[in-house]
């Protein structure tokens, strides 16, 4: 059994238009101790996956509105805040994406990493502070006993970011959820943040949802690929299959042309999603028809008016695409 | 940090010499003539030259005004015209009060608005916020006396849970001293406490949009933690400045709130003092309340570095 079902999710915002439908219906899978990665254009309900499996969607304006996050047998989607507060942080975590935002100004930082341990674990006050140090250590921060005093201000935009790794981590949470952890890090420094969290996952047996922009990091992090289109999974498989044969051509027209697998993550210049004509539209009713379609060079009349179905291709790797059987033979898109 | 204070309270001496100068000047060239209330209705003016002269009122504004501000340095604000007893002991003697007065209004503000101004940012938008600013709105905009009479009618004529006026000092016991107390600190922190409610409500939505809110509820944190420690530590900076900002608003209200209650201290002599036209006496209280509010917010200023790491001195 999967350590996280998210079963045909759907969150939705109230804004002064009218409702959006961020997530519609979105279905995903990750088993004990796997990396999967999740791809997708800006705005295409990432995030907000994401926030709706931590239970952090700004409520009331933002809701889970159907489906189930089941998670060890419980559906996340209808716990009370107070057992959700036992799952945050100890269950599991979350990174994200501004290092310089994400810690608070005004606590030291052992502050921020032992008020979590204190929380979860049951500790003494020595243990507390033994394991605030050692997990600065495991995120390789050079003196970490000084770190300890400091407060965020002193610590650089990398450095900041270990120590958010600390805190998700200081726990041992069964699962990690990065949105984009390295997105606002300089290169060399995004390296070093992916070999800590991919070698500290794999020490602590911890499954990672990881959310990237960044092909180069699905290649070298993830088992397997979630793509994500206005809200709904399109395509999903092995890292290797969906990247050398994308079987939707959203994720054919993402690869633009597919990056080499096992090319080094600091070596090369880096591949990013590929530009694709047109925009991500702004879902406010649960989809009727294929929401790329408008964007597909293969569209027909039935991608226009029926949602198409999830099609297994072979294994584990699925298509939501009417046209799946022609999208190896697409123009653009072609593996290399 | 040491040093810093210390230059801000040298930075003191020239605000307060302005002080001085425009309590001193203003009420020298205000009409009136505290030899005209000292001699009676029926006073002739050979009378009041007389008093006029034995009182100093006669000689020129700048030999006054250097005598007095020389009895200064000494401690000496001159002697009351009223009273004939020296400035400085009518103050000391009238302190106490006033004291623990504000004290206790400062309290019942603090106590009143901080937990009114974070439950707001918290429940923005909903019926607790809409209250707790109704109650500012209507806080900040009722006057002083009103609010008084209301209050005694309510607790001391209808209710006859607390007395109606006058004051106890804490050696007559601690229920009678509170008692006389808890009516006149409430109508005197009310404005000040709708004033934090306000800011500590604008302080806190600021700081609950914040990315390291986020993080904090990833942790796990209860909503307690996330509100005092995380949110409120942030937010404390325009809350301190507030705090000492809006003490103007408990020192000018200190003159109704003893006049509504009957409170022998600093406001009342203050109001007796203009009554009389007795100019050392109202001199000598501006120039000392005038002290304390600029060192309280020293105080507050100097706080600043015990909630944000960031500031440096
Ligand atoms: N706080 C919010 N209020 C209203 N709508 C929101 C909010 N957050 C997200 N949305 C809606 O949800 C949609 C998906 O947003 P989301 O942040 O999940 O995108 P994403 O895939 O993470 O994009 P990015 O790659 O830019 O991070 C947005 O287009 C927006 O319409
Ligand atoms: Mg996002």
């Amino acid at each position: 059994m999967a350590l996280l079902h998210v079963d045909n999710l759907s969150t939705s915002f109230k804004g002064r238009k009218g409702e959006v439908l961020a997530v519609d219906r979105m279905s995903l899978q990750i088993d004990k101790g796997e990396t999967l990665a999740v791809v997708g254009e800006s705005g295409c309900g990432k995030s907000v996956t994401a926030l709706s499996v931590m239970r952090l969607l700004p409520e009331p304006l933002g809701r889970i509105s159907g489906g189930s996050i089941r998670f060890e047998g419980k559906d996340l989607a209808t716990l009370t805040e107070r057992q959700m507060r036992r799952v945050r942080g100890r269950e599991i975590s979350m990174i994200f994406q501004e290092p310089m935002t994400s810690l608070n100004p005004a606590l030291t930082i052992s502050r921020q990493i032992t008020e979590t341990v204190r929380l979860h674990l049951d500790l003494d006050a020595a243990g507390v502070r033994q394991r605030a140090l050692e997990m600065l250590e495991l995120v390789q921060i050079p003196e970490p006993a000084r770190r300890l005093t400091q407060y965020p201000h002193e610590l650089s935009g990398g450095m900041r970011q270990r120590v958010m790794i600390a805190i998700a981590l200081a726990c041992d949470p069964k699962l990690l959820i990065a949105d984009e952890p390295t997105t606002a890090l300089d290169v060399t420094v995004q390296a070093q943040i992916l070999d800590i969290l991919r070698d500290l996952s794999s020490r602590q047996n911890m499954a990672t949802m990881l959310i990237t922009h960044d092909l180069g990091v699905v290649a070298e992090m993830a088992e397997r690929l979630v793509v994500m289109y206005a809200g709904r999974m399109v395509e999903q498989g092995k890292v290797a299959e969906v990247l050398s044969g994308p079987r939707h051509p959203y994720t054919a027209g993402l690869l633009g042309a597919v990056p080499k697998l096992g090319s080094s993550l600091t070596a090369g210049p880096r591949k990013a999603l590929a530009e694709i004509p047109g925009t991500v539209p702004l879902v406010r009713a649960p989809q009727t028809a294929c929401a790329f379609a408008p964007r597909c060079p293969l569209a027909t009349d039935q991608c226009r008016t029926e949602l198409p179905p999830v099609v297994q291709i072979g294994g584990s790797h699925l298509s939501a695409c009417w046209r799946t059987e022609d999208v190896p033979g697409m123009a653009i898109g072609a593996a290399s | 940090m040491l040093s810093y204070a210390l230059r801000r309270l040298l930075a003191i001496i020239p605000v307060m010499v302005v002080v001085a100068l425009v309590v001193f000047s203003l009420l020298y060239f205000s009409p009136g003539d505290p030899a005209l209330v000292l001699a009676g209705e029926t006073a002739t003016p050979e009378e009041i030259a007389r008093i006029r002269e034995a009182l100093g009122l006669d000689r020129p504004y700048l030999v006054r005004l250097t005598e007095w501000s020389l009895g200064i340095l000494h401690g000496d604000f001159g002697d009351s015209i009223f009273f004939g007893r020296s400035v400085a002991e009518l103050m000391a003697q009238r302190a106490m009060p006033t004291l623990w007065l504000s004290l206790l209004a400062m309290i019942f503000a603090l106590v009143l608005a901080l937990p009114l101004g974070i439950i707001a940012a918290w429940q923005v938008g909903r019926a607790p916020d809409r209250l707790a600013m109704g109650f500012a709105v209507v806080g900040y905009s009722l006057p002083v006396f009103v609010l008084g009479y209301l209050l005694i009618f309510a607790f001391s004529v209808w209710l006859g849970w607390l007395p109606v006026q006058g004051y106890k000092p804490p050696s007559d016991g601690l229920w009678p001293f509170l008692s006389h107390l808890i009516l006149p600190a409430l109508t005197l922190g009310v404005v000040y406490a709708a004033l934090i409610a306000r800011i500590t409500r604008s302080a806190m939505l600021d700081v609950l949009r914040q990315d390291y809110m986020r993080t904090a509820r990833a942790k796990g944190l209860g909503l307690w933690p996330m509100l005092l420690r995380h949110a409120l530590k942030n937010a404390a900076i325009p809350i301190m400045t507030i705090v000492g900002i809006g003490f103007g608003s408990v020192i000018s209200g200190v003159v109704v709130t003893e006049t509504v209650f009957n409170i022998p201290g600093i406001g009342r002599l203050t109001v007796d003092a203009i009554l009389r036209r007795d100019y050392p006496v109202i001199q000598g209280v501006v120039l000392v309340l005038s002290g304390v509010y600029v060192l309280i917010n020293l105080v507050v200023d100097l706080s600043y570095g015990l909630f944000d790491p960031r500031i440096k001195y």
